[in-house]
């Protein structure tokens, strides 16, 4: 069952049945464990990816459309990133607006690095079954960047709260 | 008081007392403040742990155990990783005994290096009940896997959403 706005009740309003389940039952039971909880995304496969671009592109499989209920988003995106001869920028965008910038330094003979990221979003629009469009992109300043998904698979985790 | 399955109401139903507190009060104060948030496993002590397996075993009591009634959790693991070879540490995310995600198969940290890593899964639906989520590794041959205690003690959160 969906979430129902709740009723705005006056003064001599008989709830019926119909109502009650609607308004209470259902409600209650969408709260508990009804509710949409968003997406678990992940990169697919072991092949590592990698780009030389200096303008933002996508990371493969992260351009995706997330339906919502409600207004406040957590997400947490983890990947093993290294890069050589430069610096590499990670760009989370919401609705084609940029809410997050993760950048990865130089690190010496291309090592890869576990990294992570922590965004929370709110004021979301507030309805049900909003979709929302999410893209992670990714670019160099120079040289090259590689997201190693043999040693640990990119994780795109969001959940409403 | 813990989550009661809501009633449902018929028309020319007499309600009673019982019915309201069950479900506009107990149900909505489990909702806001009552539901176990989750379980944490966090070791006390700052001394290391190795492994030479190279088949999967347990983290020694990185195990955590919740009773799960929405069907949904949040997990999160947090640690610092290295190994003394150039082989990987593998590290696992198993659910009720099985095998439920490949967290790392990394081999970019060798000698002393050390790696902070978080590695977030979503996990639903799960059946109402008791559900363990545990950490499990294993290295390449003639490896040890070090998890470091003194800077970044390890984490599992298992948190009901």
């Amino acid at each position: 069952m969906a979430y129902t706005d709740p009723i705005t009740w006056t003064d001599g309003d008989v709830p019926t049945a119909a109502q009650l389940n609607q308004q209470i039952r259902d409600n209650l039971n969408y709260l508990h464990s009804g509710r949409t909880i968003f997406q678990h995304l992940r990169s697919v496969g072991t092949g590592n990816l990698t780009t030389t671009s200096t303008s933002n592109v996508i990371v493969t499989g992260f351009d995706v459309y997330f339906e919502t209920d409600i207004s406040r988003i957590f997400y947490i995106i983890s990947f093993n990133m290294g890069v050589t001869g430069g610096t590499g920028v990670l760009e989370l965008y919401l609705n084609g607006s940029n809410v997050g910038v993760f950048w990865v330094s130089t690190t010496p003979n291309s090592a890869s690095v576990m990294n992570q990221c922590l965004f929370l979003r709110e004021h979301l629009s507030l309805a049900n079954n909003v979709v929302h469009h999410f893209e992670l992109f990714w670019r160099v300043t120079s040289g090259t960047a590689t997201m190693y998904c043999d040693q640990s698979i990119i994780n795109f985790v969001g959940v409403e709260f | 008081m813990p989550w009661a399955t809501p009633n449902t109401y018929v028309d020319g139903q007499i309600m009673r007392a019982s019915h309201f507190n069950q479900d506009l009060r107990d149900n909505f104060n489990y909702l806001n403040a009552e539901r176990p948030v989750g379980a944490v496993f966090e070791p006390i002590g700052t001394a290391a742990i190795t492994t030479t397996s190279t088949s999967v075993v347990l983290i020694p009591g990185v195990q955590v155990t919740l009773n799960i009634t929405s069907g949904r959790v949040l997990v999160l693991v947090l640690g610092n990783f290295s190994q003394n070879a150039a082989t990987a540490v593998n590290l696992y995310l198993y659910k009720d005994g099985a095998a439920y995600m490949a967290l790392m198969s990394t081999n970019n940290t060798i000698g002393d290096a050390r790696a902070n890593a978080m590695f977030p899964a979503l996990i639903y639906g799960l059946s109402v009940g008791n559900h363990t989520f545990d950490l499990r590794w294993f290295v390449g041959a003639a490896t040890t896997g070090t998890i470091t205690m003194d800077n970044c003690p390890l984490a599992l959160t298992v948190m009901e959403i």
